[in-house]
């Protein structure tokens, strides 16, 4: 059959679009910033939200788990503003998609631009590839108003960590915020980025964060994504990687009802190093998808990607990653590996690891398991008197402890351990 | 004082009868041996005292001074006063030896109704109970079993038993893997804590261990029952001929 169906636009779709027309004018940027953004938004039109038949998108088919839309956020919303995770990290505040909390007391070398300031004078830009996997970043740069660029000087090691926080209230809206994030050359910075929405409440975001790590330069970036059950989130992390840097990043998911965060990272130079690991624990029906594509386009560059999943009751877990090493791009390293642990009949898990390699001279490997707590590890735990709540708790805590073996002796290695012990003692206690 | 009366055992999962009416008494204060031929259900033994899940009792009982544990918890019937030194000890990377000595400690402190102890109490304890066999600092800083040697997590098991303190100590092959200088360690750590209330089951295949931890009754098991009790000199007798006469002559 060669008919091509219709698709019916579903009700959120079409509320995308409406809103769209009703705002865009009153976006900020320039003439291009605008025709991108139509640009953006004629994909959607064409596409609509990304479902199953997407190949990226085969497990959170966004057309069957986001039936409404809420309305767009107008201003920031009215929410208790945490304390850093570190005692003395500087905050960036953004809430529902609005920068409250800028530029007050960053370090020497540090600079904040307003999301509009750069959009204005083409600093930043929100054009983008125009296919239908890309439909976080294509619905972020149609909307997005507010947000910033971030940019630490050539040669500034920036001690003290620095905290993106990104705040959902308690109003129940659709908010978009983007942050580009630019590490000079030979530059060093550590990066919290945290999201949080109140339990309860069904709010909706996108977030893109964008780093560019210069030449030589050291990145650290702990990303926290702590979110309510009605909460959903769509998070977009872009990594572009020059010659002979060195970036570590640590995903912690601590759940919303659907999550689908991707992590884009493209080797630019050669000699660099990421290492990319991922921590997500999932419980009641949450969804929580963590795509990872890592492009090797240059030589001598190596990558580990580390995933460990912890899934109870209806929840699902979805882990793809896709590395892909181009023909140039010779004595490269790249090493992934999923692991997950099932605490139901009734969890679910996908693990997808791809590699698609076009040169001859690389080491490439990759691995998943998924299974349940080991019984010989438990009884031996059981024989020793360890109740067996506890005794879950240690193992479980141990497993996924593994994650942050990328920070070791880190500062965010206690974070990502504290994050874990908060979620399996909650969790332990419902 | 342990007894263990007409115990029937098979596995849960093909039915494979292992233990087949055993029937053993150990006295406070007395040390038991337990030898047999591979196959005659030692290890089956051991771990159905601890309460492994791996086996379903069809008859019999197990009785902790009196107490049936067979209707116990694993973890309860540590907490009662069980210890299972493991034939082969598990490796658990991502747990800290600290942490999990810590936590079995407390558990077994709080099921006796009193406090947690206090990091400098609790360093201190082990420390000493450490020393004693030889395991280093620097050991009890690596996760549980990881990278130990076979001796060292032998070793480490008798450490436990010791800070744990038990009623009744089953030490499953603890000689296996051990050579003569690791054996001598153990052996003295067990001979440490033997006392008027404490008793030990030691399972083992060769006579070596008795040399060191001298027990006072020996027991042939053997197809899943005791086939003959003797006094030290049994294991003497075994070591000599082997198990064929004596399994003959119990037929």
């Amino acid at each position: 059959m060669n008919v091509e169906l219709k698709r019916i636009r579903t009700a959120a779709e079409t509320a995308v679009l409406e809103s769209f027309l009703e705002v865009e004018e009153t976006l900020p940027g320039n003439a291009q910033t605008h025709a991108d953004r139509r640009m953006r938004m004629a994909l959607f039109e064409r596409e609509g939200l990304p479902h199953r038949r997407i190949e990226q998108w085969k497990y959170t088919d966004l057309r069957t788990l986001v039936r409404e839309i809420a309305p767009l956020a107008s201003a920031a919303g009215k929410t208790d503003v945490p304390a850093p995770t570190l005692d003395d990290a500087h905050q960036i505040v953004v809430i529902d998609g609005f920068v409250t909390q800028g530029d007050t007391g960053l370090p020497q070398g540090v600079t904040l631009t307003p999301l509009m300031d750069a959009l204005a004078d083409g600093t930043a830009s929100l054009s983008g590839a125009e296919t239908p996997d890309r439909a976080i970043d294509a619905l972020n740069a149609a909307f997005v108003r507010d947000g910033y660029v971030l940019s630490i000087a050539e040669g500034i090691s920036v001690e003290t960590p620095i905290e993106l926080l990104f705040l959902r209230s308690t109003d129940q809206t659709f908010s978009h915020a983007r942050a580009n994030i630019m590490v000079g050359e030979a530059a060093s910075a550590t990066i919290i980025e945290r999201h949080i929405s109140t339990d309860g409440q069904p709010t909706q975001s996108s977030t893109v964060s964008s780093y560019a790590v210069g030449e030589g330069a050291n990145l650290a970036v702990l990303r926290v994504q702590s979110e309510g059950n009605e909460a959903i989130h769509l998070g977009e992390i872009a990594l572009d990687l020059a010659a002979k840097s060195e970036t570590r990043l640590l995903h912690i998911v601590a759940g919303a009802k659907t999550a689908r965060t991707e992590t884009r990272a493209v080797f630019s130079g050669e000699g660099a190093r990421l290492d990319v690991a991922g921590v997500t624990m999932v419980a009641d029906r949450q969804h929580s998808d963590s795509t990872l594509y890592v492009d090797h386009l240059v030589p001598h560059c190596d990558s580990t990607e580390t995933f460990k999943a912890v899934i109870d009751d209806a929840a699902k877990a979805i882990f793809q990653g896709k590395i892909v090493v181009a023909q140039d791009a010779q004595k490269v390293d790249a090493q992934m590996a999923v692991n997950s642990l099932l605490l139901s009949e009734t969890a679910d898990m996908v693990a997808k690891p791809e590699l698609e390699i076009f040169a001859d001279d690389v080491s490439c490997a990759h691995g998943a398991t998924c299974g349940d707590i080991d019984e010989d590890l438990m009884f031996y735990l059981l024989a020793r008197g360890i109740p067996v709540n506890e005794a879950r708790k240690l193992l479980l805590q141990a497993f996924l402890s593994e994650g942050a073996e990328i920070f070791e002796d880190h500062p965010f290695e206690q974070l990502a351990f504290d994050a874990i012990e908060t979620w399996l003692t909650t969790h332990a206690e419902r | 004082m342990l007894e263990i009366k007409n115990l029937h055992a098979r596995i849960a999962e093909d039915g494979t009868e292992i233990l087949r009416g055993v029937d053993l008494t150990i006295p406070d204060g007395e040390v038991h041996a337990i030898m047999g031929p591979n196959g005659s259900g030692k290890s089956t033994l051991s771990y159905v005292i601890a309460g492994k899940e791996d086996y379903e009792i069809t008859k019999g009982e197990i009785l902790l001074d009196g107490e049936n544990i067979l209707e116990m918890e694993p973890h309860e019937r540590a907490n009662a006063g069980l210890f299972l030194a493991f034939q082969y000890p598990i490796e658990i990377p991502g747990v800290a030896t600290m942490t999990f000595l810590r936590t079995a400690l407390n558990a077994k402190r709080k099921a006796e109704g009193l406090d947690e102890l206090s990091t400098p109490d609790f360093m201190r304890t082990v420390k000493e109970k450490a020393s004693a066999l030889n395991i280093s600092m620097d050991m009890l800083k690596r996760p549980l079993n990881v990278g130990f040697s076979g001796g060292e997590k032998k070793r480490n098991e008798i450490m436990q038993m010791a800070l744990l303190e038990p009623k009744m100590g089953v030490l499953d092959e603890t000689d296996s893997g051990l050579d003569i200088d690791a054996l001598k360690i153990v052996a003295d750590g067990v001979n440490a804590l033997r006392g008027a209330d404490r008793s030990f089951l030691v399972i083992t295949h060769y006579q070596r261990l008795l040399d060191h931890i001298v027990p006072d009754v020996v027991h042939v098991l053997s197809a899943g029952k005791i086939v003959k009790r003797g006094d030290k000199s049994l294991a003497l007798e075994l070591e000599a001929k082997g198990y064929a006469d004596i399994i003959a002559d119990a037929a």
